[in-house]
């Protein structure tokens, strides 16, 4: 075989999503796509066919990713409807509302945890500290979400912030910001066109798109095609592998709502409150909210589910538009194969609880491009690479994920009944908790590399749904009381501190947009 | 602290101004200068850039002292350096958005200034009640002051958006305490010295090169300032 002939060239990426430009764009950044010499990427998308359009919540790693394709927050902030994101405030999760309960929430806040050197956590779990929640005892953050503060001051410059954040974007706004990006400076080469068929050799290695504005060829092909999976399902029939014994949402109800008055507060963190069979995202952008209720249709029946998100957004007349999407949860059996990997909804997905979407495409875009092989003969180690560790990325969302209902204390209907049998719930997951009864959570709990979710993650689930832990049987080795609780009143202090120099969240948007952040 | 008012001469007829007294600045260890002062001031000062704290945007400024709230160059009252920067000569008066008319400026006075009094100094207006021609070269200096801000301010944002500033955490120690200045912005040689043939033909039709060389220089008197005693 004549080596250089099969060396990669050319790579085609169907869809041009939020995925497939964060696929090209990792590609062609990490290969060097503007230098002639290097592989070139170009992305083919239909004219017709609309994106997903939802997708809003990311994670900090998102302003890496950012960072590093070279765009700048200043532009994102201003094209994409841009609103800081610092936490997910759980409403109604642990226990159904009631008249009682006024303070039924907690935050999964971004900020790394007060842990290390000295984990005020034991202490919090042993004694009582006056009502404190988890969150408020181990980071700053959480106080900073409830007084609708923003993360960041005006003086730090692009990317950094005095808490650890990420964004609530317009998805639609996004992958064309993102468009112009990798075109104008990533070298990526943009084609439209309605993908038809897809020409397969004896090997099963695609050799070209056969599309509407003619044929396409090329020695690698990215599947961004969403739910179709044109590539890596109809073409290469890899299997979709559901997870809805375990994650029992398979609809979502979704709905643009404005704001009452030009300049409401807008929240620095995406609200999830727990409904009798599912869940109401509300994420806020400058112009406008997007919010959803993701259910069950075993659990409850459309028309009942419309009028619980009616409800929520106050709508009894029925002047706010729905779109009705099917959630197909669970992934393919294999994400890469021969010469095809997918990204995006095409890979898998996940009720959108914990913002993994954006979350796992922009990681395994990552990963794609930094495991890019330059000849064919690397296909097969690369892809084993791949597939392993984007499906224990998978896993580790889907038990994150399950974790939220399965240690939810609702009994007010069978769909949170049955989240909590064993039978939903994941070997691993059950062995965690299992061991969590009697301890913390350790770092040796979460040693893979693309564990997705870690100790500080769970720790924030666990303790702010007053996971019963109980450490009696370990309490002699949490003698230092004193050290706990100077702790706690220090991050009590960097909070006030903190909070002197915050703006207000909108407040600091707006000022964004007219002045912009500099770049160092 | 401050009570700036509109100047109206039913109000303030017969105010005198004492120029020389600085009292308003001995607080102030960093101060607002133009890019027009920066060859004047970087015979004395050092010159550094900051952000400023509501918008972020870089302000040229020279440093009287290197502990927060201390100048050095203000002793009795008076100015003891050679220099004295343009925005501290304005004071009472500033240019302030007329309250009837927002769109537009007038003159307001700071009636809690240390520098007015009734008996020692120049009249703001005459027996007759108009301008003193003292009021009217202050008057022009304010408006000729605002007029070089805007410009300078423009020159100053040219000057990031080049990336010719780069952030500079600065270590000093004089009479064995150690001082860590941050926050600081200054010019980056290193990029300065790697601009394309363009790029420096633009930052030299700008007029910049005088004000980047200045504070380059400038940054020298840091140690003198820091060792500075007024007596």
């Amino acid at each position: 075989m004549n080596i250089k002939s099969s060396a990669i060239r050319e790579i085609i990426v169907v869809g041009g999503g939020t995925a497939g430009w964060l696929a090209a764009s990792h590609l062609a950044k990490k290969l060097g796509s503007k230098n002639s010499n290097a592989i070139q990427v170009t992305l083919i998308e239909s004219p017709d066919i609309p994106t997903i359009g939802v997708g809003e919540g990311t994670v900090p790693a998102i302003r890496n990713s950012l960072r590093y394709l070279g765009v700048s927050e200043t532009d994102f902030i201003r094209a994409c409807d841009v609103t800081f994101k610092q936490s997910i405030k759980f409403v109604d999760w642990e226990k159904a509302p009631s008249h009682t309960n006024n303070k039924n929430y907690y935050h999964h806040l971004f900020d790394y945890p007060c842990i290390q050197p000295f984990d005020v956590s034991p202490y919090w779990l042993l004694h009582d500290c006056d009502g404190l929640s988890y969150a408020d005892a181990v980071a700053i953050q959480g106080r900073i979400c409830d007084l609708g503060l923003a993360p960041k001051k005006m003086t730090q410059c692009e990317y950094e912030g005095s808490t650890q954040y990420a964004y609530h974007l317009d998805a639609v706004k996004f992958a064309a910001l993102l468009t112009q990006h990798a075109v104008n400076n990533l070298g990526v080469k943009h084609q439209l066109a309605n993908v038809q068929k897809a020409r397969v050799d004896d090997a099963g290695n695609i050799t070209s798109l056969m599309t509407d504005k003619g044929e396409f060829s090329a020695d690698f092909f990215v599947d961004c095609s969403g739910f179709s999976a044109l590539l890596i399902g109809d073409t290469l029939s890899i299997p979709f592998i559901q997870k809805h014994s375990e994650l029992f949402a398979d609809y979502a109800l979704a709905a643009q709502v404005p704001y009452a008055q030009e300049g409401t507060p807008i929240p620095s963190y995406t609200i999830s409150t727990a409904k009798e069979a599912g869940w109401i995202w509300d994420i806020g952008l400058t112009s406008r909210r997007g919010t959803g209720y993701v259910y069950s249709s075993h659990y409850t029946n459309h028309e009942r589910a419309e009028q619980v998100l009616r409800e929520y957004l106050g709508d009894a007349q029925g002047n706010i538009s729905c779109r009705k999407i099917s959630m197909r949860v669970g992934y393919r059996e294999k994400f890469w194969v021969n010469n095809c990997a997918a990204i995006g909804l095409s890979q898998g997905f996940v009720e959108p609880l914990e913002a993994t979407g954006l979350l796992v495409y922009d990681a395994t875009a990552r990963m794609l491009a930094d495991l890019f092989p330059a000849s064919e003969a690397e296909f097969a180690w690369a892809a084993k690479q791949f597939n392993e560790h984007t499906r224990n990325a998978w896993d580790k969302v889907i038990d994150f994920v399950k974790l939220h209902y399965f240690i939810s204390q609702r009994e007010d209907t069978d769909f949170w009944r049955d989240n909590r049998k064993t039978e939903t719930a994941s070997d691993r997951l059950l062995a965690n908790l299992e061991a969590w009864r009697y301890q913390l959570p350790n770092d040796y709990d979460f040693s893979s590399r693309m564990e997705i979710f870690n100790l500080e993650n769970y720790l924030y689930v666990l303790y702010g749904m007053n996971y019963p832990t109980d450490l009696s049987s370990r309490q002699s080795r949490y003698a230092d009381t004193k050290r706990a609780q100077e702790l706690m009143r220090i991050v009590e202090r960097k909070a006030q501190s903190c909070i002197q120099d915050l703006l207000p969240h909108r407040e600091l948007i707006d000022r964004i947009k007219r002045f912009g952040l500099q770049r160092i | 602290m401050t009570a700036i008012i509109p100047l109206q001469k039913e109000l303030h007829g017969y105010i005198k101004i004492n120029d020389r007294n600085m009292d308003h600045v001995q607080d102030q260890h960093i101060i607002p200068i133009l890019l027009h002062e920066f060859i004047r001031v970087s015979s004395e000062y050092p010159i550094v850039f900051v952000k400023n704290s509501d918008t972020g945007q870089f302000q040229s400024v020279c440093m009287l002292g290197v502990k927060s709230s201390e100048n050095k160059f203000v002793h009795n009252q008076l100015w003891v350096g050679g220099y004295v920067p343009l925005s501290v000569r304005h004071a009472p008066f500033y240019l302030m958005p007329d309250p009837r008319n927002p769109e537009q400026l007038l003159i307001g006075i700071n009636e809690a200034s240390p520098r007015i009094n009734l008996e020692n100094g120049v009249s703001i207006f005459t027996e007759v009640g108009e301008e003193s021609e003292y009021f009217t070269a202050r008057k022009n200096a304010l408006i000729d002051h605002y007029e070089k801000e805007q410009v300078s301010q423009e020159l100053t944002q040219f000057l990031a958006a080049m990336n010719l500033l780069i952030r500079q955490e600065i270590n000093l120690s004089y009479n064995s305490e150690n001082f860590n200045i941050n926050g600081v912005y200054l010019i980056d040689e290193e990029r300065l010295n790697s601009l394309s043939d363009d790029e420096f033909l633009t930052v030299r039709r700008k007029g910049l090169l005088p004000a980047i060389y200045a504070q380059m220089i400038s940054i020298q008197h840091l140690e003198r300032v820091a060792n500075f005693r007024a007596f």
